[in-house]
């Protein structure tokens, strides 16, 4: 339809007919063809483009109505016009029953008969723009990639009627590939890889022109030496454009279908092509859109992770810095305590011993042996004291035994069981299914213990429950001995193994001490977990001997 | 009567010990420190026991025990301590023939004293 200029044909037996209309309508700017018979008209649609027949109800060798069935048959959507005679009017609304857009009687008026062609194309063009709307809804309804390359294969077949047909698009080497067929052998969709410039669809994208060819390749001298497939009739190659940038090829081949593609076809898969490319260019834009969120979204994960590691880093941290802090202060605290002892003890000594000597002797003021009763008595408290901050700095270092711990546990729990149950504390045991020995000196682990046991029940002040727990944790036994006392805040956890700090009336502050060094000395580690109104969790963790007998 | 020897770096606690197991009814000799311990220890074969604090200034309680090893005197020792110190020397002590857990630490309960003096003579 170059220069916006309908084809019509026109149909008549009548050579004075044929002239009226030809030269009336040449005038209005219409490209005619004349035909004087059914066949010959009927070949005219096959080879030419036509948008409007006016056809003679009355044929010499076949009815109107029947050409006009043959001619939709080629072209489904060519317009009639009927050209009726006296008599014929019957025949005329035969024509409109099978699609015929109306029907003029002789004596027919030019006039006349180019209004009624203007509407039949007015009608014409307005189906063709609604069918592209319909075209256009369907391939937005999607932006999908692979849902719309199946909109597309299938659209295609409709809207252009072929045999078979493919959409290529361009692999990572910058070759077109098959991305989707319909009608094609799966060898062929699988295996073809094209270069720009390569054969036909090659062609396409290396001029970026559309292709309409018909019988083959044979009479084309672009294709010289190209073999195509013998089976295939006509085709249409369109290169799906995206403002000038090449997206991919669109091919469409007829083979069974008798008549050929023509100018109309091309026109119409130009049309198509442009929005295919455009909603091609969506999806594409989609794709890369989905995986910068997929990116995105990986990203912010292993950011997530990051900051949790970090975290946990921190975390970690700060506990090794409050050990180390713990470990220094202990070390310090402990020469000094050792220093310190020597020089206590010697007067001490003196004190008390004095104080027994004279209690030897006979005191008659009952006073006076009162006061150096007390003052003996004060002096052995200091003396307890001191025993418990040497034990603390440098706890004894007997001899170590192979120890299972729970049977160790096991054996300990019973003692102190009665006294616990009459403050209204039971004592539970969870230990570990498999004996965990540890190198130890037995009674220095059990007196720790013990002191952790009876904080736990000084926390609890009432009733309530005590958990002890033993469990293989890597290399180490782990006891957890967790109380439903009434916990401790941060800053009372801070001091906690500090000697002499203590937050009971009658406490000397060196329990705690005293089980961290003892924990210490059998490189182990102690610490607590605790909040207030939480109840507090003592876990020790003791190496595992994994030498000797199993 | 059973002859003791209390060697000791503070006056006032060697007093204290002379006091008491005079009454206890034992002849005590004393060494302040080690001053006199050379001159003690080879001329006075008599001897039954020692008390041997460990920690003093010059000659410490464990360099008069190895003394005596290279002497070849041997006698009962008590070992009298103001501190924990001697557990590095158990192994030492060991080979001499002392255990360290047997010391008695100060400030000691007198009786106490005078019982393991007497287990030690039995």
């Amino acid at each position: 339809m170059v220069d916006n200029k309908f084809n019509i044909l026109v149909v008549d037996d009548e050579q004075d007919v044929r002239d009226y209309l030809g030269r009336g309508l040449n005038r209005r700017g219409y490209y005619v063809i004349e035909a004087s018979s059914a066949e010959e008209g009927i070949e005219q649609v096959r080879n030419n483009d036509v948008d409007l027949v006016l056809l003679d109800v009355k044929l010499p060798n076949m009815e109107g109505s029947d050409a006009l069935g043959e001619m939709r048959k080629i072209h489904p959507e060519i317009e009639a016009i009927m050209i009726t005679g006296h008599g014929t009017i019957e025949s005329a609304t035969e024509c409109m029953k099978k699609g015929a857009y109306d029907y003029v009687e002789k004596p027919l008026s030019i006039e006349k008969i180019v209004l009624m062609i203007e509407k039949a194309l007015e009608k014409h063009q307005l189906k063709e723009m609604v069918a592209l709307y319909e075209i256009s809804k369907a391939i937005f309804s999607t932006i999908e990639m692979n849902d719309l390359l199946e909109i597309i294969v299938d659209l295609t077949m409709r809207v252009l009627q072929a045999d078979d047909t493919s959409v290529m698009l361009f692999d990572e080497q910058n070759r077109l590939y098959i991305a989707i067929s319909y009608g094609l052998e799966e060898q062929i969709q699988k295996e073809t890889r094209l270069a720009v410039g390569e054969r036909i669809a090659g062609w396409a994208a290396e001029y970026k022109q559309s292709l309409l060819l018909i019988n083959g390749l044979k009479n084309d001298y672009r294709f010289e030496g190209v073999r195509g497939r013998e089976e295939i009739k006509s085709s249409l190659v369109v290169p799906l454009l995206k403002n000038d940038k090449l997206l991919g090829i669109l091919t469409v081949n007829r083979m069974r279908i008798p008549n050929n593609f023509n100018k109309a076809d091309l026109y119409k898969a130009n049309i198509f092509a442009s929005l295919v490319s455009l909603a091609l260019d969506n999806a594409n834009l989609y794709k890369e859109f989905k995986k910068a969120q997929e990116q995105v979204v990986k990203i912010n994960a292993e950011l997530l992770s990051s900051v949790i590691d970090l975290r946990k880093m921190n975390a970690d941290l700060q506990n090794s810095q409050r050990q180390l802090v713990q470990s220094t202060k202990m070390a310090a605290l402990g020469r000094l305590v050792a220093d310190m002892a020597h020089e206590v003890n010697n007067p001490l000594m003196i004190i008390s011993g004095r104080a027994q000597l004279s209690l030897m002797e006979e005191i008659k003021n009952e006073k006076v042996r009162n006061n150096i009763e007390i003052m003996l008595e004060e002096s052995l408290r200091a003396k307890d004291v001191m025993q418990r901050l040497l034990r603390f700095s440098r706890p004894s270092k007997g001899e170590l035994g192979r120890v299972n711990i729970n049977t160790s546990i096991a054996g300990l729990v019973p003692i102190i069981k009665p006294q616990f149950e009459m403050s209204g504390i039971t004592i539970r045991t969870d230990f570990s299914e498999t004996p965990l020995f540890v190198l130890i000196e037995e009674k220095h682990i059990q007196e720790a213990l013990l002191n952790i046991l009876n904080n736990a029940k000084d926390a609890i002040n009432g009733k309530g429950e005590i958990v002890i727990a033993t469990r293989a944790e890597a290399d180490f036994a782990r006891i957890d001995i967790k109380d439903s006392g009434c916990g401790m805040p941060q800053d009372v956890m801070d001091r906690i193994f500090d000697p002499f700090f203590t937050t009971k009336e009658k406490g000397t502050g060196l329990g705690l001490s005293v089980c961290y060094s003892i924990i210490k000395d059998s490189n182990g580690n102690l610490r607590f977990s605790s909040s207030p109104g939480e109840g507090t969790t003592a876990t020790i963790l003791l190496p595992l001997d994994d030498k000797g007998e199993k | 009567m059973k002859k003791i020897l209390v060697v000791d770096d503070e006056l006032r606690i060697i007093k204290i010990l002379e006091e008491f197991l005079t009454i206890k009814g034992f002849e005590v000799v004393t060494s302040l420190g080690a001053e006199n311990i050379h001159e003690i220890l080879d001329n006075d074969k008599t001897i039954d026991l020692m008390v041997l604090d460990m920690k003093m200034p010059g000659t410490s309680g464990m360099a008069i025990l190895r003394e005596m090893k290279d002497k070849n005197i041997n006698m009962p020792v008590i070992i009298f301590t103001g501190s924990v110190d001697i557990k590095k020397y158990r192994n030492e002590l060991k080979e001499m023939g002392y255990d360290y857990l047997d010391a008695i630490y100060k400030p000691v309960n007198l009786q106490e004293l005078f019982d393991k003096i007497n287990s030690k003579l039995s």
